[in-house]
């Protein structure tokens, strides 16, 4: 049975009902932030900062291959048509060539060889593969061991070329170009270049008899085999260093910002539960871009940079509340108001930065290290800051003209930001990884 | 201009799935789907705007922490209502003060009938409704939206608010009386005003 009661109940159910139901306001759009925030989730155009690092690093590394690409391919075209040398140690008499200019330079043996050939009379062999050589009253015996190795040093598969002393050799040539003298009616001497030598009629002479005997009896000429040098480590060219030339230089940084947060006193007011954005995320990603100039390894550099600088505190209240959740027992904890600051900070700035490269070999060889200061204007709040700055990292050379630098950056802040809002003293400092290009002759 | 299109999801549930493996898109169109029905229900428990506002996200942030909980996902609207209100009663649980209520029922005479309360509520702006429920104390303000409002019977608001039912029933009875007041006087006035 109803009551008057419950009648009034059910009136005022039913008008009330009607006129909730469709009741839904929208919330301030600042209730969105809070809780994203704290949850940690991207809305939308947090994406946009990691993308844009991440494509430019893309765009930077892909022009980079194709840069390599080309200018590989125009140098090897180079090479083949032009025996451009390519680098020259003159201290030494040893010279490394050019592809083209080794292959000209067998070609060239290779007339020598004829050219040098002596009398076939002279020559005798035995059916053992020893083989003899008269002058006069000497006679050389050549084990098939050392023809053999001869063989091997002429196909290149030997690395080591004979080495005679000085008087071996000028008794060497002198002997040879008496033996050339005794030549001029034997057919060998009319041999032209592209023809082969085992067209002549030499019996008794095997082609590769002839080429151990040459060999080991060389004119200075052919003492240079271009592949064993090329291969030798001993020989290790210097790098020539011209590095007064202007350098071009473009570099992207992402990194991940820190902060040390200093609160100071005020009457009255207690802060508590200060906390910031875990050490990983979106928030703390800050981006720099910085172009300049280089010359002789000093860096003048114009630098754009933004990062988000976010923390959460609470002014402590006169309530207290008792916190039952707790399992070691109630524990009473202060109510707060709670805060989020979040701002985004905007530089601008001019850096000095001085930039060495090792180029001595070892296996630091093409490292290099970055020391620097830089000043930076606060786009939004107009404060300044100076910024203390290092890197290092590897320097890749990608072409003749370009190289590509990467390797980690840090940067600290020596000036405290003051947060407009909350009169915290901010001092950021960021570390990351800084990829980027250099531009000019070497 | 959008650099991202959003993604579709073609249901509650997908959108629901896709929550639970905390897209970030799809946690923001589930956002953009009840923030505004969550709103109203944090104005009407909560004291002052500031407070609904606290409500509000605190309530969300348990939704998105708790929806892999969620089972059927048909249900996902009551659960998040659900989820509002026990946070909102767990709010005032922490931060009420023991307040002084000493409306008694006898305190005003009743001149209206049921039906004049109906007109009374029908004729207020939603607005001034809800001030003036929100101007009730605490313990009463969460018995009236609770049982009026969002229609959960003593028995079961006894054990959201860990009372017993029969303390939920005579919290009941008093906010009416004060609600009921406070509607007559709010009717009075505007009836004189108009």
């Amino acid at each position: 049975m109803k009551t008057p009661d419950n009648n009034e109940d059910e009136a005022l159910q039913k008008a009330l009902k009607r006129k909730f139901d469709d009741f839904a306001p929208e919330p301030d759009p600042s209730w969105k932030k809070g809780i994203f925030d704290t949850l940690q989730i991207s809305n939308g155009t947090a994406y946009i900062r990691p993308l844009l690092v991440a494509a430019a690093l893309i765009v930077i590394l892909f022009l980079t291959a194709i840069e390599y690409d080309f200018i590989s391919i125009n140098m090897i075209r180079k090479s083949d048509i032009t025996n451009e040398e390519i680098t020259v140690r003159h201290d030494s008499g040893w010279q490394i060539k050019s592809k083209n200019e080794t292959a000209a330079e067998k070609s060239k043996i290779i007339i020598d060889l004829k050219s040098s050939i002596p009398e076939p009379g002279k020559l005798s062999f035995s059916n053992t593969g020893n083989m003899s050589f008269k002058k006069g009253k000497e006679e050389k015996i050549h084990s098939a061991s050392k023809v053999k190795m001869v063989k091997e040093a002429l196909e290149g598969k030997h690395n080591e070329v004979s080495t005679f002393t000085e008087n071996e050799t000028a008794r060497i040539s002198n002997q040879l170009s008496k033996e050339k003298d005794l030549l001029t009616d034997s057919p060998l001497t009319k041999v032209s270049p592209g023809t082969e030598l085992l067209k002549f009629n030499i019996p008794k002479i095997k082609p590769l008899a002839i080429r151990a005997f040459i060999a080991s009896n060389f004119n200075p000429v052919l003492k240079i085999n271009t592949q064993a040098i090329s291969r030798n480590e001993n020989a290790k060219p210097e790098i020539l260093k011209t590095e007064k030339k202007l350098k071009f230089l473009f570099n992207i940084t992402s990194m991940n910002t820190f902060q040390e947060l200093t609160v100071q006193a005020i009457p009255g007011v207690v802060y508590q539960n200060i906390g910031f954005p875990t050490k990983f995320s979106a928030k703390r990603l800050g981006l720099k871009l910085t172009g300049g100039v280089e010359k002789n390894g000093f860096q003048l550099l114009l630098n754009y940079g933004q990062f988000d600088q976010s923390f959460q505190y609470e002014i402590a209240t006169d309530e207290f509340v008792v916190n039952e959740k707790n399992p070691v027992g109630d524990k009473i904890v202060r109510k707060g108001i709670k805060y989020n600051e979040n701002s985004t900070l905007k530089l601008f700035g001019i850096g000095l930065k001085r930039h060495t490269l090792i180029t001595k070999n070892s296996v630091f060889r093409n490292y290099f290290g970055d020391v620097g200061i830089e000043y930076s204007r606060e786009l939004t709040a107009g404060s300044n800051v100076i910024w203390g700055n290092a890197g290092f990292g590897k320097q890749i050379m990608i072409s003749k003209n370009t190289s590509l630098t990467i390797g980690p950056y840090f940067e600290y802040s020596l000036m405290k930001l003051v947060n407009p809002d909350s009169k915290f003293q901010v001092k950021p400092y960021q570390i990351g990884i800084a990829a980027g290009l250099r531009f000019g002759q070497k | 201009m959008k650099f991202f299109r959003s993604k579709k999801y073609n249901s509650l549930t997908e959108l629901v799935l896709a929550c639970q493996r905390l897209e970030p898109s799809a946690q923001t169109i589930f956002y953009e789907r009840y923030k505004a029905k969550l709103t109203g229900i944090c104005l009407r428990y909560a004291k002052t705007k500031m407070e609904a506002e606290d409500i509000f996200q605190e309530a969300f942030i348990k939704v998105f922490k708790n929806l892999n909980e969620v089972k059927d996902i048909a249900s996902i609207d009551s659960w998040v209502k659900s989820v509002v209100i026990r946070t909102a009663i767990n709010y005032y649980n922490r931060t009420t003060k023991d307040q002084l209520l000493h409306s008694s029922i006898d305190d005003f005479p009743k001149e209206l009938e049921s039906a004049d309360y109906d007109t009374i509520i029908e004729q207020l702006n939603v607005e001034v409704l809800l001030k003036i429920i929100n101007q009730l104390p605490d313990i009463y303000r969460m018995v009236v939206n609770l049982h009026l409002i969002d229609g959960y019977t003593h028995a079961e608001i006894g054990k959201i608010m860990s009372i017993p039912d029969s303390t939920s029933r005579s919290n009941f009875m008093r906010a009416r009386h004060l609600l009921m007041k406070k509607l007559q006087e709010k009717g009075i006035t505007q009836y004189e005003n108009s």
